[in-house]
């Protein structure tokens, strides 16, 4: 079910469009990734439904009311914004985490509590004390974001939350935001350049780019865990080799141009290989699409000179195969 | 040349000997100008403060009479001022003229514009993701004039040492609205204006060496808390 509802809006900063949406839903219960370049348009939207901007036409609509010039106050404070170089203000880390609270007018033994709880949540509690100027970048970006956890918001936004983080803190912060989509919050919304936290972190991936949004495709990938006795990923019982070492990984995606479509099975060194059949075929600019059924639905990449000299058709028996390093896990 | 060596022997021999009447000059000076910094500040920092936070129409008119009132003339904020506590005055019943009172009017009426320009000023080119932040996180108007204003507190404390510094240094107001009544409303500038003028070189110098120590503590108080932020 949408959340967000955008119909026919256009957002305009400094007197320049940045983003024209048709017609744009953001989900409930999942996490949406907003992919794009740096100055495409990200920062704007999430500005839009955080009730920051008001869009210049058009409509947007949260939880099915309109929001308006009366309501996007209210907004404000159902949504938690962490925005690219989050803001602490000239106190301790403590004091800004309860700031938030205490202007809502909650007293201060409970914005205490919920500070304590918020900032134990990230795993910086030891920061309590710290004056929140001498904090790092990443410390900072946690900080900002436990001040917005600690208000208990609707929706969660984040503007490039791992950019300032080393790749500790961005394991970390992957695992908070799984554990945040069943921790009542009714959607998070992220903005990154980065298309493989996208792909790890988001179940659906909106690309900005051109002053447009659009859905994108996930291709090839699945969900499943690691078996670690057979150094494969089991996906709902479709065993798949990867290269390296993976523990903790909850998704994988498969290259669709390093798969091997054949039809007899190959004496290869492809350590997974598959019978099925072909469920579709697609023509785009990058080549053909070859949709096929191995027990998981796999999407593979072929020449338009492949499919022709394999003849291959819907309905056709085939073999597909891959090498490990096929496999990304995240 | 020997007179002015002289003069400042004598000058210190007076500061050292803890003259009274220098001291008491010297406090005169000190507590009116406090005095005034405080009233000023209780209009000029929120009016800073809102001014810079609204957005209204005619708001760069009232910058630039803002910074015209800044400019004003001592003598002028004097002229004025006498005009409405003398006897004949709008407040003249009040009998306020030639009084610390007045004095202290004459000092806060002439610092507020200028304290209000440097809270402006500092909240204007304050981050914008101060106010941005301040929306986020859900507060209203008052709320984030507030939040605003503690967060520039070193800027505003900045603003009142400056303002301080410059009634402690004018002339014109303390001399026409004070009377440079001795033991009453006699400060360090109007005495040193009296005492030059009667021949007393080295009287005047003392309260010369006093105001130039207070100028450069001034200074170094703006230079640390310049220097913090």
């Amino acid at each position: 079910m949408a959340l967000y509802e955008l119909w026919d809006v256009r957002l305009v900063r400094a007197a320049r469009t940045v983003l024209e949406l048709p017609s744009l839903d953001i989900d409930e219960h999942v996490i949406t990734a907003l992919l794009g370049p740096n100055g495409a348009g990200k920062s704007t939207l999430l500005d839009a439904l955080a009730g920051l901007l008001a869009p210049a036409r058009g409509t947007l609509r949260y939880a099915g009311n309109v929001i308006d010039a009366q309501s996007r106050a209210a907004l404000l404070r159902r949504v938690g914004y962490v925005s690219q170089q989050p803001w602490l203000f000239d106190r301790s880390v403590q004091a800004n985490v309860e700031l938030g609270l205490r202007l809502r007018g909650v007293t201060t033994p409970a914005a205490r509590r919920r500070a304590d709880a918020a900032l134990a949540q990230l795993g910086i509690e030891t920061l309590a004390a710290r004056p929140a100027r001498e904090l790092s970048g990443g410390e900072t970006q946690r900080v900002a974001l436990a001040r917005a956890l600690a208000l208990a918001p609707e929706v969660l936004l984040l503007d490039e939350p791992f950019n300032a983080l080393d790749v500790t803190t961005v394991d970390t912060m992957k695992h908070v935001l799984r554990d945040l989509r069943t921790a009542g919050l009714r959607a998070v919304v992220f903005a990154t350049h980065d298309a493989t936290l996208a792909l790890a972190l988001a179940d659906v991936t909106l690309h900005v780019s051109d002053g447009r949004v659009t859905r994108g495709k996930r291709m090839n990938l699945f969900g499943g865990a690691f078996d670690a006795r057979r150094h494969a990923f089991d996906v709902g019982g479709v065993m798949v080799h990867v290269a390296g070492h993976i523990a903790g990984g909850t998704r994988i995606q498969i290259d669709p141009a390093r798969i091997v479509v054949s039809s007899a099975r190959l004496e290869s060194s492809l350590r997974n290989v598959y019978a099925g059949q072909v469920i579709a075929l697609a023509t785009d600019d990058d080549g053909i699409h070859v949709t096929l059924d191995v027990g998981l639905r796999l999407q593979a990449l072929l020449s338009r000179e492949s499919v022709t000299a394999l003849g291959l058709a819907p309905g056709h028996a085939v073999w597909a195969g891959f090498d490990p390093h096929a496999v990304r896990v995240y | 040349m020997e007179y002015y060596a002289e003069s400042l022997s004598r000058a210190w021999q007076l500061l050292a000997s803890g003259e009274p009447s220098l001291a008491i000059i010297v406090i005169t000076s000190v507590s009116t100008s406090l005095a005034a910094v405080a009233c000023a500040a209780l209009v000029a920092i929120p009016v800073g403060v809102l001014v810079a936070l609204a957005r209204f129409r005619g708001k760069s008119a009232l910058r630039h009479v803002l910074d015209a009132l800044t400019a004003l003339p001592t003598v002028v904020v004097g002229l004025v001022l006498y005009g409405l506590l003398s006897r004949r005055g709008l407040f003249g019943e009040f009998g306020l003229l030639f009084s610390p009172t007045a004095m202290i009017i004459g000092q806060a009426v002439l610092i507020a514009p200028l304290m209000a320009n440097l809270v402006l000023g500092a909240v204007e080119s304050c981050d914008p993701r101060l106010a941005e932040t301040c929306r986020m996180l859900g507060a209203n108007r008052w709320q984030q004039a507030l939040l605003v204003t503690l967060e520039m507190r070193r800027a505003i404390v900045a603003a009142t040492v400056l303002c301080f510094g410059r009634a402690l240094g004018e002339v014109g107001v303390a001399m026409m609205l004070g009377g440079n009544i001795e033991g009453h409303t006699r400060t360090m500038t109007t005495a040193i204006a009296l005492e030059t003028s009667k021949g007393e070189f080295a009287l005047a110098l003392a309260l010369g060496i006093v105001l130039v120590a207070a100028a450069l503590l001034v200074n170094l108080a703006l230079g640390r808390l310049r220097g913090a932020r």
